[in-house]
């Protein structure tokens, strides 16, 4: 299983950007793994507003502070994503062209 | 060399915009974005002759579905400007069956990927902001909002064919959202007219890359057209189509 260490950065599959950095180390699972990232680019506007708080999306299963609907799991050793959810171009991309 | 390309968007819900994009082998910057809300021909074709006036474009690209019709339509048939590098694009059709666009660390897109042209420009658009080859000259919270709500699937029939999604369904994903005030029930006209822009850009980059190509020495040179494209019409003739 895939073994995250404290201070890792994983990229969002769906913005191929470094948004979460990891804030315990852990062995992610698709339940758990969200309660251990914390969101980076928090100050970057985003069209749903501000990143929201990851620790608000309690009850929501996993998904990028910036994609919002995308739904982001862990399996054996990869990060994986649900097909057609991906955005065509990622907000987080805009923070590179201004 | 640095290219020019303008991209003119008449949308249906009434807002004329027009983008300007500069750049050399695919570094591109946006230099100018510019909102009307009218599609009265005659104020459009103001905003568009001051804009190639300020801006000296190598192509314009109209988007001829819909409102952009009527107004190709007013051009020929009233436009005294007969030398602006205008070229009509009917998104909806479907991408010139040999294309090749090669871009950058050997990207290459081909007609096989897309379901339609409309597809096409937005990938472009996509890929030049994945890799960090777009700069704006201002921060835009309302295309930000349009570029990045988009969304995509390959097509139901065609497995393998990358679709964006409809006007139709963006206006309703606007409207259903909680976007605020910026995007609320808009169509996605200041994407469109962005996306005319990066398409207009890389039909001026495969122009140019035929025509920079060495001759060879035992056959007569004959600098070919991109793929699809014909070249420019003067106004106040019949628009091209890329098909």
């Amino acid at each position: 299983m895939l073994m995250l260490f404290t201070g890792d950065i994983i990229l969002c599959c769906a913005c191929e950007a470094g948004l979460w950095r990891v804030r315990y180390d852990s062995y992610p699972d698709p339940v758990t793994i969200w309660k251990e990232l914390i969101p980076l680019n928090a100050d970057v506007p985003t069209p749903n507003g501000p990143p929201k708080d990851i620790f608000d999306r309690k009850t929501f299963l996993p998904g990028c502070p910036f994609c919002n609907e995308v739904v982001v799991t862990a399996t054996n050793d990869i990060l994986t994503l649900q097909r057609g959810k991906v955005p065509l171009i990622s907000p987080a991309w805009f923070q590179w062209a201004i | 060399m640095p290219l020019t390309s303008l991209g003119f968007d008449l949308g249906k819900t009434g807002n004329t915009v027009v983008t300007v994009i500069q750049g050399e082998n695919f570094k591109l910057r946006c230099s100018h974005i510019q909102s009307l809300s009218s599609i009265a021909p005659s104020q459009a074709e103001e905003m568009l002759k001051l804009n190639c006036a300020i801006y000296s474009p190598d192509i314009v690209v109209l988007e001829s579905n819909g409102p952009g019709y009527v107004f190709i339509d007013y051009l020929v048939k009233n436009s005294s400007n007969t030398n602006l590098p205008i070229m009509s694009v009917d998104t909806g059709n479907p991408v010139p069956d040999d294309l090749e666009l090669e871009l950058w660390d050997e990207i290459k897109l081909t007609s096989r990927d897309f379901l339609n042209i409309r597809a096409l420009m937005y990938w472009i658009t996509r890929l030049v902001f994945r890799d960090k080859r777009m700069s704006l000259y201002k921060e835009d919270p309302e295309l930000f909002a349009q570029l990045s709500k988009m969304g995509w699937e390959f097509d139901e029939n065609k497995k393998d064919k990358i679709k964006i999604e409809s006007k139709r369904k963006m206006r309703q994903k606007f409207y259903q959202s909680e976007l605020g005030p910026i995007s609320t029930g808009r169509s996605p006209d200041k994407a469109d007219s962005f996306c005319l822009a990066v398409l207009g850009y890389a039909i001026l980059h495969m122009e140019h890359a035929v025509s920079s190509r060495p001759a060879l020495p035992d056959i007569e040179a004959v600098i070919e057209p991109p793929i699809g494209f014909d070249g420019f019409f003067p106004i106040g003739r019949a628009g091209i189509e890329w098909e």
